[in-house]
């Protein structure tokens, strides 16, 4: 199975010079894959979206679809690593191991997410 | 106001029974809260050799601040990839052609540096960090 992820940067107003590039890259997936879902994250507990027990090198895509508050990524170990603001998107690979986990911060948000085992 | 837009597009053609994958996402880079306007942007090649951990480092002070990072690792060699963590904890493996694109942060200390790790054999990359303030180093006097 293949996956077409790609990557476009645009600003034409910071510097003097517009910066534009697009990235992609075809990849081979596997099993297990976890296709888009939604989920409420609350400010609660840690909620694990990749099991840190299942073996494998993972594709994660995740959207912060709230309109004011962030959320937190981390390991299921609590490194944390990466903070989604609101409407946000990040798209990277995670190791078996690893784990992933999201806490909301201020208040509950809906991420969107998916993730697919590397092949 | 400087305004950065990131957009990614994800499609597949197999991937979902009876209908294609197609996922587009796209988002204005802020500041730590709601603020547009991106402050210091850096981009740049580098070759790690094998087994060499090299960072992309964090102006100092910058707890939960706002960075975005992308990173291509431009290797051709598919039997090569770059490990990258942060802050001493490996987080995934960065194939040969494949790129990252990620709101770096860490909120418990200033020293979040992105580190990258040549594996199997020496690795080229590319990057772009985008960071929401920068401070000056001092100057070391006269």
């Amino acid at each position: 199975m293949a996956l077409v992820p790609t990557l476009t940067i645009k600003d034409s107003t910071t510097f003097s010079d517009e910066i534009s590039f697009s990235v992609t890259h075809s990849l081979t997936t596997g099993t297990p894959s976890q296709g888009l879902t939604k989920a409420t994250i609350t400010t609660a507990d840690n909620q694990e979206l990749v099991d840190n027990g299942v073996s494998g090198v993972f594709y994660f895509y995740a959207k912060n679809h709230d309109a004011n508050n962030f959320v937190i990524l981390q390991t299921t170990a609590s490194e944390q690593y990466a903070r989604l603001s609101p409407g946000e998107f990040c798209f990277f690979p995670i190791n078996d191991g690893n784990g992933l986990e999201a806490r909301a911060d201020t208040a509950s948000i809906i991420l969107e997410y998916a993730y697919w085992a590397k092949g | 106001m400087a305004t950065t837009t990131a957009t990614v597009s994800i499609s597949s053609g197999d991937l979902n029974p009876g209908s294609t994958l197609s996922i587009n996402a796209s988002s204005t880079l802020m500041k730590t809260g709601l603020t547009t306007g991106m402050e210091l942007m850096e981009m740049g090649n580098h070759t790690l050799a094998v087994d060499t951990e090299k960072a992309l480092s964090l102006a100092l002070g910058e707890v939960n601040g706002s960075h975005f990072v992308y990173i291509c690792n431009t290797t051709t060699d598919d039997t090569r990839y770059i490990e990258w963590g942060l802050h001493e904890t490996m987080i995934g493996n960065l194939g040969a052609g494949e790129w990252m694109f990620i709101p770096w942060n860490n909120a418990v200390t200033s020293d979040s540096e992105v580190e990258l790790e040549a594996k199997i054999g020496a690795a080229t990359f590319e990057y772009a960090i985008f960071k929401s303030a920068w401070t000056l180093p001092a100057a070391g006097g006269a």
